[in-house]
């Protein structure tokens, strides 16, 4: 495995250690995995020039919340009439309405550790990228972003991104989750905290996200980068730990087996050939679905491929998506899994994600800073050489929160589903009900009203008061059984109470 | 396949499965097993979603492991809430020292 590096011995002998094939080899099917280039290729190919009312038809099925199939997906995927593009973008508005309502989950990266002992092409921590300043955050400093990221900006959800390195390992990784979860600041009329911590952390063993589930991680979020095999082999040069597809490929399988039961897919587009990509990522959630019982993907994301220091390739990739396409990849597989969530980051320029938004995004993140320390450090320009890549939006969080409430958003900083058990295949039938949607609406309104008592702008709290009030009006209508212990818990929170949820 | 769970006990699971249903037979309230890492309340079994008509759920936690979350619980009397949790608390606890 490390022969081709000048790896020390740490790091020579922890390599040696992470893949375990038994832990791949039980979820192959004869031997093969569930990515069939050629099959996919064949789908695609075969699904071209589809027919307006086939296309219309696919449309009804996701309008009824029903995933579609490969060759539905794919039929969308090679609609080349401008009318018929937006009336998918429009059902993908109308899918996300339904599921989601108009609520905006957000979060903020946590980046702790950018050592890593792969060399992928595309990436700026790549360990060759000399270019690149290393660090590791300690466990307090760890405490220092969460108190900035909590405390003064007021997230709630993080996703603590670690390098692949017996550095930030799975014990660190344990270690730093704890270390933000202890962290209570006090704020203008309450309190903060980070209460959910999502994970994004190469693949690992049954045996470590066992370990990961007991300090009570939220999702673990693990990108294929690309599922076509031959770019995937290119890109991540053999000797190293990435190179191996199927490890990367089934890390959520074992999850899931490990009891972690919300876990995230992604690709990088760029990479390759995008409509390809969007059939991996529809591949990946059905198989998931089939091995463990209907629990697909708790989100999906759709990063693109930016600039990174030190880093060539990133350049002029020969798969660079433009923005008409990628808001069509978007519209394509809100379509495709309509129960998914959909994340859409600060990678993207403010003037996309204001436009993709309402393709059917669920997630965004906003005060963004993905270098390492860059929260406590409370450095304002990007430093290219400590980050992985170049942010597209820095705007914080009290800006874009603004522009989603005069867009008719309400931002949501919900957490309460996974800290009573509606998590894995139970939050899967609560979506399909709809009565999780119910839950959401009322909580995104407790906890927007806290957000904004602690930080908002006068300008932001006037914006989100008024969505505030349409929301209340519309709960009562709809959720009358909800309206008078929600009436209750908010005047609690104006009362300086904080983290009360149905 | 079915995921794991750290306890991998699918006796417990089993019964608690038998509870959420017995409980909702006769109450009508809607009940869910979690295991509790840290923060996280992760499902295990139970929910009966013709009866979640109720908004005021109670998470009650069994031991330092497991929890319960009950929709409708003031449609429990009082006296048998108690006996109920107890007896959970009780059983729940056995599976553990197996």
């Amino acid at each position: 495995m490390s022969e081709n590096f000048a790896y020390d011995s740490l790091e020579r002998n922890w390599i040696e250690g992470v893949i375990r094939e038994d832990e791949i080899d039980r979820y192959l099917i004869d031997g093969e995995d569930f990515i069939d280039d050629q099959k996919i290729w064949e789908t695609i190919g075969s699904n071209k020039d589809p027919d307006p009312q086939r296309v219309r038809e696919i449309i009804r099925k996701s309008l009824s919340i029903e995933t579609l199939d490969p060759d539905e997906t794919a039929a969308l995927l090679n609609v080349t009439d401008k009318d018929l593009w937006n009336e998918i973008f429009e059902a993908a508005g109308e899918v996300k309405r339904k599921v989601y309502d108009n609520r905006i989950v957000t979060f903020a990266p946590l980046y702790c550790s950018n050592y890593c002992v792969n060399n992928c092409l595309y990436c700026g921590f790549r360990r060759e990228n000399r270019i690149e300043k290393r660090r590791r955050l300690t466990l307090e400093e760890v405490r220092d972003e969460a108190r900035v990221l909590a405390g003064e900006i007021g997230h709630k959800r993080l996703i603590a991104v670690y390098g692949e390195h017996p550095l930030s390992d799975a014990h660190y990784i344990a270690d730093t989750i704890r270390a933000i979860y202890d962290v209570t600041v006090k704020t203008k009329n309450g309190y903060g905290q980070i209460r959910r911590v999502n994970i994004n952390a190469a693949p690992m063993s049954i045996g470590d996200l066992e370990m990961l589930r007991e300090v009570g991680i939220g999702t673990y979020q693990v990108f294929q980068e690309t599922y076509h095999h031959d770019t995937y082999r290119r890109l991540h040069p053999a000797g190293t730990l990435k190179a191996n597809y199927r490890w990367r490929l089934y890390t959520l399988h074992r999850a899931i087996e490990a009891g972690v039961d919300d876990v995230a897919i992604g690709a990088l587009f760029g990479l390759y050939d995008w409509r390809f990509e969007v059939m991996g990522l529809l591949c990946h959630a059905r198989d998931l679905e089939r091995h463990f019982n209907g629990l697909g993907p708790h989100t999906i994301s759709f990063p693109r491929l930016e600039p990174a220091a030190g880093t060539p390739f990133t350049r002029k990739p020969q798969y660079r998506i433009s923005d008409e396409d990628f808001k069509r990849l978007v519209a394509v597989i809100r379509l495709a899994v309509p129960y998914t969530g959909m994340i859409i980051t600060a990678r993207e320029r403010a003037e996309i994600r204001r436009e993709v938004i309402p393709l059917g995004c669920t997630q965004t993140d906003a005060s963004t800073r993905i270098g390492i320390g860059a929260y406590s450090d409370r450095y304002d320009e990007q430093e290219a050489e400590r980050q992985q890549f170049i942010l597209g939006d820095t705007r914080n969080l009290d800006e874009v929160i603004g522009e989603l409430a005069e867009d008719g958003y309400i931002t949501s900083f919900c957490t309460a589903g996974y800290r009573c058990g509606r998590t894995g295949d139970h939050i899967m039938q609560l979506l399909k009900c709809g009565r999780e949607a119910q839950f959401c609406k009322l909580n995104a309104v407790l906890t927007f009203r806290e957000w904004l008592d602690d930080f908002a702008s006068e300008q932001t709290k006037r914006a989100g008061e008024k969505i505030i009030c349409k929301e209340m009006d519309e709960i009562k209508g709809q959720i009358p059984a909800a309206y008078s212990k929600l009436v209750e818990y908010y005047k609690r929170i104006e009362d300086g109470e904080r983290d009360l949820y149905f | 396949m079915v995921k794991g769970t750290s306890t991998s006990n699918e006796e417990l699971i089993r019964y608690c499965d038998q509870m959420a249903k017995r409980i909702h037979e006769t109450y009508g309230a809607s009940v869910w097993f979690a295991e509790i890492m840290g923060r996280r309340w992760s499902y295990l079994t139970g929910w009966n979603e013709e009866t979640a008509a109720s908004f005021t759920a109670r998470r009650i936690e069994l031991t330092g492991r497991f929890g319960v979350v009950v929709e409708g619980w003031e449609q429990i009397p009082t006296e048998e809430s108690e006996a109920l949790i107890r007896s959970l608390r009780e059983t729940i606890t056995t599976y553990e020292e197996r």
